[in-house]
């Protein structure tokens, strides 16, 4: 074999390598793997819309499974429509009413449209079944606190402190629900011990400006 | 019985919290939305029921979160509710977050739960109260003041007057002294002497000690002997006492009965057995203390001896002011040989008195000393007689010494 006939051997093999798939192997791949893989492509693009039709298309299919119900849900909470998200959560929830996920997942568009009576229901919901869920119990908190009902928020608050001393966000909510109670002495000592290892804590320097 | 009902309601909360693992409680979401800060305004608003109120029905009477059991505690002992501030600065104590406030308050409410009950007379009550705020708080500065105030068991606190006694009626005028020792034997349990002398030093016919138409005053020795139990709700004072003078010899006795605590109803009986016929009265009285340093009361006092029956009304301040006292008692409608239990003593005056008061003035010189001055005016008059109605005086100063407990008592 002269030398160019190897090098034209070379670039047919990589030739094809880079050709699109064949459509024999297209044929192959069932169609709500291909819109699977389209709707990752344009979350990945945070086109939204565009996943949650992929998603719509795939049920219209009949592939309407747990799996296309919950990605509705979390499709619809990151293009905004919280209701539709609410919606899907519940109707992931119906699916597998067992399962911690979906009832994990409604937390978020609740929390993200302010539904602070909701929220402390779905959260309450998860922890019936996990009852150490930090997730949980840190939207649970943030319910409380929100919904102006400090104390219960110092509380729980105060055991995610216990139970995960370093993460930050439960410090700094500790101290926002102890200020709210007008412990201010205690609530400027957590938020200065988490600017002393966090220098620029927004949340902790406003809780100290606030005071 | 509350302390127990507390007790379970504690136990079933914290049953309950286990069961949620820990978590606040899920009922009354609406109730709790806000509630702290309805409390807060209320508060600020001076409605101090109200703001205790918003806490309670949110949270409940033994809520899981060491802030409400605090401010609960707070506004119970700012209510005067010393029970049940102690009750929830206890149960603050051992919630999760509990601060050097709950131990700190706990004495404060333990404290005012001894003055409470000392108010009810129940001393041993008190005692312990005490001596418990303290063991929880060293530095807590009332406590030694109310263990101050009852002093050690047992004790003695021995006082000694002297005074000066006029009548325009007669022109007379006499010196008294008087001798009394209460001895504090159990907190429950006391004994009382007194012994009371009257010499004449003018205008004096020398016959009958008190008893003479031309003069009030003459020679006469009272003798007083008692004792007291007083428990909470509930005081009873017994008194035998003997009035010799050159004429007679008058013995008697008296016997006072208090229900309740800081208001309630006392009900004095004395009789004695005097040469013209025997001497008895009735005296009811309703008190009331509405601050520990305000006490009122108001009753009548009914006499019925060989003169006729008589009914006069009797009405008595008390105020307490820093280290100072104050006590006024006074009565209008006759009376006649009036016998007092707080000295005690008799107004052995020949002669009926219309109307007439005491003011007493007690100032703490010391941890140790009290001394009191005392005017008496009473407005005599002797029905039957030409003697024109006159006036009765009577200076006298006193001195109390009250051994202090210092260590005897626990401390």
């Amino acid at each position: 074999m002269t030398s160019l006939t190897r090098a034209c051997l070379v670039l047919a093999l990589l030739a094809a390598s880079l050709a699109p798939a064949s459509p024999a192997r297209q044929q192959s791949e069932p169609k709500t793997a291909v819109l699977y893989r389209e709707s990752y492509t344009l979350e990945a693009k945070q086109d939204y819309a565009g996943a949650l039709a992929k998603i719509r298309e795939i049920r219209q299919a009949g592939g309407g499974s747990y799996f296309a119900t919950l990605r509705m849900a979390w499709l619809s909470y990151l293009a905004g429509d919280y209701k539709a998200s609410a919606a899907g959560y519940t109707e992931a929830i119906a699916a597998e009413p067992r399962a911690i996920e979906p009832k994990l997942g409604l937390t978020l568009p609740l929390l993200a449209g302010r539904n602070w009576r909701e929220l402390e229901r779905a959260c309450r919901d998860v922890l019936a079944l996990d009852a150490r869920n930090a997730i949980a119990r840190s939207r649970l908190a943030q319910s409380f606190y929100w919904a102006a009902n400090y104390p219960d928020a110092a509380s729980t608050y105060r055991q995610l402190v216990a139970d995960y001393p370093s993460d930050l966000d439960h410090r700094t909510g500790l101290g926002w629900a102890l200020l709210r109670m007008g412990r201010t002495a205690e609530a400027r000592q957590i938020f200065e011990g988490v600017l002393a290892v966090s220098p620029d804590n927004v949340n902790a320097k406003q809780g100290l400006a606030a005071q | 019985m509350t302390k127990h009902r507390a007790a379970v309601v504690l136990a079933l909360t914290l049953v309950l919290g286990a069961s949620t693992g820990g978590l606040a409680a899920a009922q009354d979401p609406d109730r709790r939305a806000g509630a702290w800060d309805r409390s807060v305004k209320a508060e600020q608003a001076n409605d101090l029921p109200r703001a205790r109120a918003a806490l309670a029905e949110a949270y409940g009477e033994a809520p899981d979160s060491y802030e409400v059991a605090l401010r609960l505690a707070w506004l119970s002992l700012r209510l005067k509710k010393g029970e049940a501030a102690a009750t929830l600065y206890r149960l603050a104590a051992r919630l999760d977050g509990a601060g050097p406030e709950a131990t700190q308050g706990l004495a404060d409410a333990l404290t005012l739960t001894g003055f409470d009950a000392f108010a009810r007379g129940d001393r041993a009550t008190a005692r312990a109260r005490w001596l418990e705020a303290l063991r929880v708080n060293p530095s807590c500065a009332d406590a030694p003041r109310g263990l101050d105030l009852i002093g050690p068991v047992p004790t003695v606190t021995p006082e000694v007057w002297g005074g000066y006694l006029t009548s325009s009626q007669s022109a007379s005028a006499a010196q008294a002294i008087y001798l009394h020792a209460p001895a504090q034997v159990t907190d429950q349990v006391g004994v009382r002497f007194a012994y009371r002398h009257i010499g004449s030093t003018a205008g004096s016919t020398g016959g009958g000690a008190t008893s003479t138409s031309t003069s009030l005053f003459g020679q006469q020795d009272e003798f007083y002997a008692g004792a007291t139990f007083a428990r909470s709700y509930l005081g009873v004072q017994v008194i035998g006492f003997a009035l010799r003078s050159p004429d007679e010899t008058v013995p008697g006795a008296a016997m006072a009965l208090r229900v309740g605590a800081r208001y309630g109803v006392s009900l004095t009986a004395a009789s004695m057995s005097r040469s013209t016929g025997a001497n008895r009265q009735i005296m009811p009285q309703i008190y009331v203390w509405p601050t520990p340093y305000v006490g009122l009361t108001t009753g009548a006092r009914v006499t019925n001896d060989s003169d006729g029956s008589t009914t006069s009304a009797v009405v008595g301040a008390t105020v307490i002011v820093g280290r100072a006292l104050v006590d006024l008692q006074a009565h209008t409608g006759t009376e006649r040989w009036a016998f007092s239990m707080a000295g005690p003593t008799v107004m052995s005056l020949f002669a009926s008195s219309k109307y007439g008061g005491t003011l007493t003035a007690g100032f703490e010189l010391s941890r140790t000393a009290s001394l009191y001055l005392q005017a008496q005016y009473e407005h005599i008059t002797q029905p039957g007689t030409s003697v024109q109605d006159g006036r009765y005086t009577g200076l006298s100063v006193g001195f109390r010494w009250s051994p202090k407990a210092g260590k005897k008592d626990g401390r």
